[in-house]
């Protein structure tokens, strides 16, 4: 599904347009991302939490030119879905083939 | 749920929709999106990213607690992938970070070896430091009084010294608000010290019961009171005391309790003595810790504060404590004594716990105020360790010149020097400042992302090199080219 189905979906369900409902939808994802900037985390009930992780810097080697980079650390955004959603995916996973 | 709500809250004012619709549409969303993720395995959504299921096949494994071979079936993973915005907004903080070529001749061993080393020199040095306490308290003692002069000579006059530390203490507690419970502790604890002390070197030739120690704690809260309010009487006079005053008040009383130690350690062997070694090792974690703002202000505290705090001060301790001890006279001075070398033994104990914390969040404080300025604590290092061998010409200078070989390294600003300009481009506005004080281009980049910034900064701002307070400079967002 793409985003423009995804939109659709909600418009329907929520009786919206559908231009009303990406305007939305982005600020709802831009009000979580600031909530996860701020607090690292955000759980939203019945999905999942969002959560901004930090990988530590490393060291690469090229197996070719055998050269060794830095790679700088960085922040990640992590989403993990609550245990309902993992289970329900396990059996629809297993269901679906 | 109450992040949920606050993020329905902002559709609310947004869009004006009612508080039901608005987290009934919240909750859409992501119902959505989980029961279409069941159907169709994939689903993108603008402005946050890409969910997916992926197949995870069954391997085998070896369970940990009992090492018996299992194996893990395969499932069903719910992936999520950021989108290339939200993943560069998320990272923001960090963005200023570029990977780069490492030198192949680069040997990682010897910084690792440097960085062991350094912690084996540092437990051996508090190592050293116990093992030769015992013969250097005497020394450290004498050269104490010889640092603080006539002040130690007369015990009237100790607590002088202490409440002008303790009171110096209270100043930096208005800043860091932590602070002043410790610190009053520590007028408690330093006011005890010096009572008992006076009481021991003024009736050692008289006999006292029992009763007299259990009192002690009785006429230790009459003079804890009224030294807080003493206390509180300075504080106003002196509000001119530097903020990082605290500390060298540390160091003071430090100095005030290793004297104190020796008489009962004179007085008694065994169990004073790992005390006496404590004291040291904390010194020297202390000093480690603290050493960047204290010695300026050492001479100030003996020199200046010390003059104003006398007049008012001297006569209260010593006043009370003599008629009411002079008053007890009793029998078994071995029970006495073993009372009051217990009651020492915590009071020190406490007083090393007080100042350890105080130590730590003084740090914390100086840290927090220096913060951004990174260069300034390394330049003042030397000229403090000089001033400090000044004067505690003790051990413990080892201690200081090698945590200053500990500050100057900073591996964080190596990696930002190797950001070069020619690999980076701009690719907007980052943000916009207000600057609060006259600044030089070279500041303004050191304070957002480092030197590399410098001129596009400067390009940004109409190639102007000076900015003065108040004006506002645009800091573009810079890439690694690709």
């Amino acid at each position: 599904m793409n985003n423009k189905e995804f939109i659709a979906e909600v418009a329907r369900r929520c009786n919206y347009t559908n231009a009303s409902t990406q305007k939305m939808t982005l600020s709802v994802f831009d009000a979580l991302l600031s909530v996860v900037e701020e607090d690292t985390s955000f759980l939203v009930p019945q999905f999942g939490t969002f959560e901004s992780k930090k990988r530590a810097e490393r060291i690469l080697v090229n197996p070719n030119t055998g050269k060794k980079m830095m790679v700088p650390p960085k922040l990640v955004l992590n989403f993990k879905p609550v245990a309902s959603f993992k289970e329900s995916v396990l059996k629809g996973g297993i269901a679906d083939e | 749920m109450s992040k949920l709500e606050h993020i329905s809250n902002i559709l609310v004012e947004k869009y004006s929709l009612g508080q039901a619709d608005a987290e009934q549409f919240v909750k859409e969303m992501f119902a959505v999106i989980r029961e279409t993720l069941l159907k169709e395995k994939q689903v993108k959504v603008k402005g946050l990213g890409t969910f997916k299921l992926t197949e995870v096949n069954g391997r085998a494994s070896v369970d940990v607690n009992t090492g018996e071979r299992i194996h893990i079936d395969g499932h069903t993973k719910i992936s999520f992938t950021p989108e290339n915005s939200v993943r560069d907004r998320i990272n923001a903080p960090f963005a200023q970070f570029e990977s780069f070529d490492l030198e192949d001749d680069v040997d990682f061993d010897k910084i690792d070896n440097k960085y062991s080393a350094e912690k084996t020199d540092d437990s051996q040095e508090v190592a050293n430091d116990d093992a030769v306490t015992n013969e250097t308290v005497v020394n450290e003692t004498a050269t104490v009084r010889n640092a603080q002069t006539d002040e130690l000579l007369s015990v009237e006059e100790n607590p002088v010294t202490d409440e002008a530390e303790a009171t110096a203490v209270v100043k930096p507690g208005n800043i860091v608000s932590e602070d002043s419970d410790s610190v009053s502790e520590e007028v408690e604890v330093s006011s005890n010290e010096i009572a008992e002390k006076a009481t021991i070197e003024e009736h050692t030739s008289q006999e006292e019961s029992i009763s007299q120690v259990a009192d002690i704690p009785a006429e230790l809260t009459v003079d804890q009171e009224d030294q807080h309010q003493e206390t509180a009487d300075i504080t106003e006079n002196e509000a001119n005391i530097a903020v990082p005053v605290d500390v060298p008040a540390d160091q003071l009383l430090q100095e005030d309790a290793v004297p104190v130690e020796e008489d009962t350690v004179q007085a008694d062997n065994t169990p004073v003595d790992y005390v006496v070694e404590e004291i040291p090792a904390a010194d020297a974690a202390d000093q480690q810790n603290m050493e960047e703002a204290q010695a300026p202000i050492i001479e100030e505290l003996v020199d200046n504060q010390y003059p104003d705090v006398e007049v008012p001060i001297a006569p209260a301790p010593t006043n009370e404590v003599v008629p009411e001890t002079s008053s007890q006279v009793g029998t078994s001075e071995t029970l006495q004594e073993e009372l009051r070398r217990t009651n020492t033994l915590v009071r020190v104990l406490l007083i090393v716990v007080i100042l350890l914390v105080i130590c730590i969040i003084a740090f914390g404080a100086y840290v927090y105020i220096n913060h951004g300025k990174s260069t300034e604590p390394i330049e003042e290092t030397p000229a403090v360790v000089e001033q400090v061998d000044t004067i505690t010409t003790t051990d413990s200078d080892e201690t200081i010149a090698d945590s200053d070989e500990i500050v100057s390294e900073d591996p964080a600003e190596d990696v930002e020097e190797k950001l070069n300009p020619h690999d980076l481009r701009v690719v907007g506005i980052d943000k916009e400042i207000i600057l609060e004080r006259h600044m030089s281009l070279k500041d303004i980049a050191r304070d957002n992302g480092g030197d590399h910034m410098r001129d596009f900064i400067k390009d940004a701002n109409d190639g102007r090199k000076y900015f003065e307070r108040g004006d506002t400079v645009i800091i573009p967002k810079v890439e690694k080219k690709h």
